[in-house]
């Protein structure tokens, strides 16, 4: 998957290049505790001395289909269908309040 | 009582709490079981079958009695242990298993029963009449049975579930557990400890020993507040570990909030953790076993471990005159500490010969407690010994049969224990599960000496394996008693004497099952129901094995365990169900016309996860027919807009697609030309039909498959295991465009004006012949216009990409509703394509075939495709198959149900003389009657018959003429307009 540029104009010859533009919802998680807010919803060891700034994975977030990527020490860049927006949205909330309620 | 000076309860923070409508004070610190002790409540419980009056056995979760219902309410919670219960202020708690009262049950009339309650009864009562069975008898043993009872409303709390990782899991924080986590987390592992307690230390809380010259608690504080500073060491605490899986994942509940009076509201009651260790080391500690005895079960007869942990970590005596009982130097520990605490020690009575002699309390050698006295509590004990019986005034009798590890985690993975003569216990069976180890009393290791000892060398060990070094770590000082121990497993004699407290099971209910060849453990536990408590037979298993294995002649080892498995201790299934509950259980999906539609007060309905609008009533409007009726004349004299983003999407790109596409459907689609759009069918490999949908081309090397709603994931799933698997020769890329573009149909004989009022270059009727397809343009976005119908009238599908959906979707609905047009829901959806006779997943419902829907003749003969030969076995082409028809009402019944079954008139409508069934109905307002689509043997062939329609559920009998499925427009030239 590719974000953020636009294709090279050569690419098309070498692969099938499809727009998604529209298909995803990306939020912006950031925060000492970040981590431990991932930790309710994911699957995957987020910790950060296994999960370094610049990498990503494709993995659940409750029973969403997401990509996940550490883009800075406290904070994540998470994607999931546009039409599922709603539901990450409220599922990283709880799990937010949730980590927040215990001090 | 309270005892003054003892205890690390805070006695500056008094706690009410209520007990059974009765109002006690406790401390800051105490268990629930501890401060009713503390307030000489001895009675807390009824047993299980008997109904017999029973106090606290235990100081931990392997308590068998002291079962209670914590809370009221929603969210009261039934068989809460009182021995794990914090007390907070405000707690109410109510006994259980009893009725009216705790000091007065009904049910206790069930022990005078009790000689003919024993083991199996329930396999020789019950039987006769047979009548009795449903409508006497199962309902007064469903009364009978159970402990506690659920509110029965919805779990108003909060819980979770989350995950970690670490490279050491330590399972148990007391002295070995901690030693372990110290030297392997100053040696740089990622470190977690999780122990079931309110705090770590272990048995160390419940001892007066001291460890490197003070006492245990301040060693284990210090560890602890070393520990906590450090980053990469994690410490949970009121965290049980409740099981062992495959490759180092383990489960376990952590209780979060059962301790707080008022909870925050986002705060979870408990979170139910996955945890992935590299390496884990058990430290589990062991339990103590009672010793069974006639009337063993009284109400002050405890363990002797349990009776210091009360003393020493709650300042509480559980009597005043205190007997002591057992086959080893336990209970001596239990004299010394009471008597240096002021209590008065009536007597140790240790059943070996060589005893040893008490200092300041009387010891009988060689003797037993061969029964008690005092039916709601502890008035005296029988002692048995050479000299004959002697009878002792006592209201507390402290008994130890000796300390089981607690080798229940290292079974997980079906392995069994290993049994060690000399302790007369079962150890771990090393390498059970790859990757752990064991230490300390779990390990058979009883001394804290050894405990520290072997915690330390896991943790060495498992860092050698991690490839860390350890740093050398003195061994602080500590006792190192040996574990002298002298087999006693029951007290002779008749009567019963108790072995599993909680399902009432007795040394004669063992002996029984042998005598009647239920001798294997598994057939004994069954049988017995010894075990199958909720304390999982932590404080019967050995010893019944052990009395199963006198009987029937063989070893403990030969006798052998029953299986353990998960959990440990119970878990809710709120808390492993956590999220899931209501709308949680799934993740909602919204279209991007879903705010507009809700504005106008349409109606949802749940398709796969998406929301769909069902019909938009209009003002004055209050059945749903009257907007259906009024949708479906909307669409077939002007136009209508119905949002259809929700069908699948795929994108199908390369120079092989349309050789792929040729492979999975039917028909041909290599010859599809470009810019235009074809009906296709996908069999399953079993030559049924899996769904249909339209493909189109856009470009030569470029085609959109579009699937049903509900089969989108199914049908992705399924082209990308043919490319993978069957067809990995074909240069093809397959993609998922459903999120990517918003969808709308614009459907009847004014959608061309419609869209081109919108679209930014307005179309030709001769530019755009039904099933063409292309680029257009709607306000400078770059758009895809398809011509298809699902309604039978002239109708398109405007593609725009998602950001535009909502706007679009309201200039639609702006324009349309100026020609009288305006939106449609699934329910006119339905009705339309039904009067054309299309098929939906309805028909296609997965044991029918192309050949049962009348498109036989669209599968190629030129090319072999996924399901072509099984379609062709004789079977799936029998004429007499139940086919497609179409019906209406022909009769005074003008009702017709769908799932209801067609009989020939003259039939006797039973199973075996079935015709075939309906699967969807309408009304047509087109028509002016109800129609429907059904399936009936040779169908074809039958048209203009009467059949009858028959719910037998509903007590529905019409008659119905089998038309032809297309009842409107027959030519289909209203599409092609």
């Amino acid at each position: 998957m590719l974000a953020g540029s636009e294709p090279a104009p050569g690419l098309s010859g070498h692969a099938v290049l499809v727009d998604q533009s529209d298909a995803w919802a990306v939020v912006r998680l950031q925060g000492p505790q970040a981590t431990d807010v991932l930790a309710r919803l994911v699957p995957v060891d987020l910790r950060p001395r296994h999960f370094k700034r610049g990498h990503t994975v494709r993995t659940d977030l409750m029973r969403m289909n997401v990509s996940i990527t550490r883009v800075a020490d406290a904070a994540f860049l998470i994607m999931a269908f546009r039409s599922m927006a709603a539901t990450l949205v409220h599922d990283l909330k709880t799990a937010m309040e949730g980590v927040a309620a215990r001090g | 009582m309270r005892i003054a000076g003892r205890g690390r309860i805070d006695r500056r923070s008094p706690v009410r709490f209520r007990f059974d409508g009765i109002d006690y004070s406790g401390f800051q610190g105490d268990t629930l079981a501890s401060a009713l002790l503390a307030n000489d409540v001895r009675l807390v419980g009824r047993s299980f079958k008997y109904h017999r009056p029973r106090g606290v056995l235990t100081a931990g979760s392997e308590e068998p009695n002291a079962l209670m219902t914590i809370g009221s309410g929603a969210g009261a919670e039934p068989n809460v242990r009182a021995t794990v219960q914090e007390l907070f202020p405000g707690l109410e708690a109510r006994s259980q298993n009893r009725w009216p009262s705790l000091n007065f049950d009904l049910m206790a009339v069930n022990d005078l029963a009790a000689p003919f309650l024993g083991a199996g009864f329930y396999y020789k009562t019950f039987m006769w009449p047979r009548a009795f069975w449903e409508r006497v008898y199962e309902p007064v043993i469903r009364n009978a049975a159970g402990l506690g009872a659920l509110s029965g409303a919805h779990e108003p709390d909060r819980n979770e579930k989350a995950y970690a990782f670490c490279d050491l899991l330590v399972i148990g924080g007391g002295p070995a557990g901690l030693m372990a986590a110290l030297v392997a987390a100053r040696a740089g592992a990622d470190v977690i400890v999780a122990d079931e307690d309110s705090r770590m230390g272990g048995r160390l809380l419940a001892e007066t020993f001291e460890v490197g010259g003070r006492p245990g608690v301040n060693w284990a504080d210090n560890v602890i507040a070393e520990l906590n500073a450090m980053d990469n060491v994690r410490l949970m605490t009121r965290t049980t570990v409740t099981g062992v899986y495959d490759q180092g994942t383990f489960g376990a509940l952590e209780r979060v909030s059962h301790h707080l009076a008022v909870r925050p509201e986002a705060l979870p009651l408990e979170t139910f953790w996955r945890i992935q260790a590299r390496r884990s080391i058990l430290a589990a500690g062991a339990l103590e076993r009672p010793v069974a005895f006639r009337n063993n079960d009284r109400p002050g007869i405890m363990t002797a471990g349990a009776v210091r942990a009360y003393l020493n970590r709650w300042g509480v005596c559980a009597g005043r005159r205190v007997t002591l009982f057992g086959n080893n130097d336990d209970m001596h520990r239990t004299a010394r500490d009471l008597l240096s605490a002021g209590i008065h020690v009536v007597a140790v009575i240790d059943s070996r010969h060589d005893a040893p002699d008490g200092r300041g309390y009387r010891v009988y050698k060689g003797a037993m407690v061969c029964d008690s006295s005092g039916r709601r509590g502890l008035e005296s004990v029988t002692v048995r010994s050479i000299g004959g019986e002697d009878r002792i005034a006592t209201d507390c009798l402290a008994m130890s049969g000796g300390w089981n590890p607690t080798v229940h985690l290292t079974c997980h993975l079906n392995a069994r224990p290993t049994w060690r003569e000399d302790i007369l216990g079962f150890v771990p069976t090393p390498q059970a599960v790859p990757g752990m180890s064991v230490a300390g009393a779990c390990n058979g290791a009883f001394s804290t000496h050894d405990c520290l000892r072997e915690g330390a060398a896991a943790a060495r060990d498992t860092l050698e394996d991690l490839g860390l070094r350890a740093a050398a770590i003195d061994l602080p000082e500590a006792e190192d008693a040996p574990h002298a121990i002298s087999p006693l497993w029951a007290v002779p004699g008749s009567g019963r004497a108790w072995l599993d407290f909680q399902n009432d099971v007795c040394v004669k209910d063992v002996r029984q099952a042998a005598m009647e060849n239920f001798r294997s453990v598994e057939h004994m536990k069954r049988y017995t129901t010894q075990g199958m408590a909720t304390d999982q037979g932590k404080n019967s298993n050995v010893a019944a094995l052990a009395i199963l294995a006198d009987v029937t002649g063989r070893g403990i080892q030969d006798t052998g365990t029953t299986t353990f498995r998960p959990p440990f201790s119970p878990v809710s299934i709120a808390a492993m169900g956590a999220g899931a509950q209501g709308k949680g259980f799934a993740p909602e999906r919204f279209t991007t016309s879903h705010k507009a539609s809700a504005e106008r007060g349409a109606p949802m309905i749940e398709a796969g996860l998406w929301y769909r609008p069902s019909y938009f009533p209009a003002p004055g409007e209050s059945h749903w027919r009257q907007s259906c009726d009024r949708e479906v004349n909307m669409v077939r004299t002007s136009v209508g807009v119905c949002d259809v983003s929700t069908l699948g999407k795929i994108d199908v790109q390369g120079p092989g697609a349309a050789a792929f596409l040729d492979f999975v459907y039917v028909n041909t689609f290599s010859t599809l030309k470009v810019g235009r759009v074809r009906y296709g069918l996908m069999l399953r490999e079993d030559g049924h039909v899996m769904d249909d949908g339209t493909c189109a081309r856009l470009g030569d090397t470029h085609f959109v498959v579009t699937t049903t709603t509900a089969a989108a994931g199914q049908v992705m799933r399924h082209l990308e295991f043919v490319h993978q698997c069957l067809r990995p020769d074909l240069d093809v890329a397959l993609t998922s465009v459903t999120e990517q573009w918003a969808q709308f149909s614009v459907a009847g004989p004014r959608s061309r004006d419609l869209l081109n009022a919108v679209l930014d270059n307005p179309i030709a009727v001769k530019d755009w012949p039904f099933m063409a397809c292309g680029q257009v343009f709607v306000g400078g976005v770059q758009a895809r216009l398809f011509r298809i119908s699902f309604s039978g009238e002239q109708a398109y599908e405007l593609a725009v990409p998602a950001r535009f959906g909502d706007s679009v979707f309201r200039i639609l609905l702006d324009h349309a509703e100026k020609i009288g047009g305006g939106p449609y829901g699934l329910e006119a959806l339905n009705v339309l394509r039904l009067e054309k006779g299309f098929i939906t997943h309805a028909e296609i419902h997965g044991r029918t075939t192309a050949f049962d829907i009348g498109m036989d003749a669209m599968v190629s003969d030129k090319k072999d495709c996924i399901g072509k030969a099984m379609s062709r076995r004789p079977g799936l082409t029998d004429p007499d198959r139940e086919r497609l028809v179409g019906l209406k009402p022909a009769g005074e019944v003008q009702l017709l149900v769908a799932g209801a079954y067609l009989f020939s008139p003259g039939d006797d409508p039973v199973r075996v003389n079935a015709q075939g069934y309906v699967t969807s109905v309408a009304f047509s307002p087109t028509l002016g009657h109800m129609i429907a689509l059904g399936f009936l043997r040779n169908g074809p062939a039958r048209h203009g018959e009467r059949v009858r329609m028959i719910d037998h559920l509903r007590g529905l009998d019409a008659t119905c003429e089998v038309v032809d499925p297309v009842f409107l427009d027959p030519e289909g030239e209203r599409a092609r307009d």
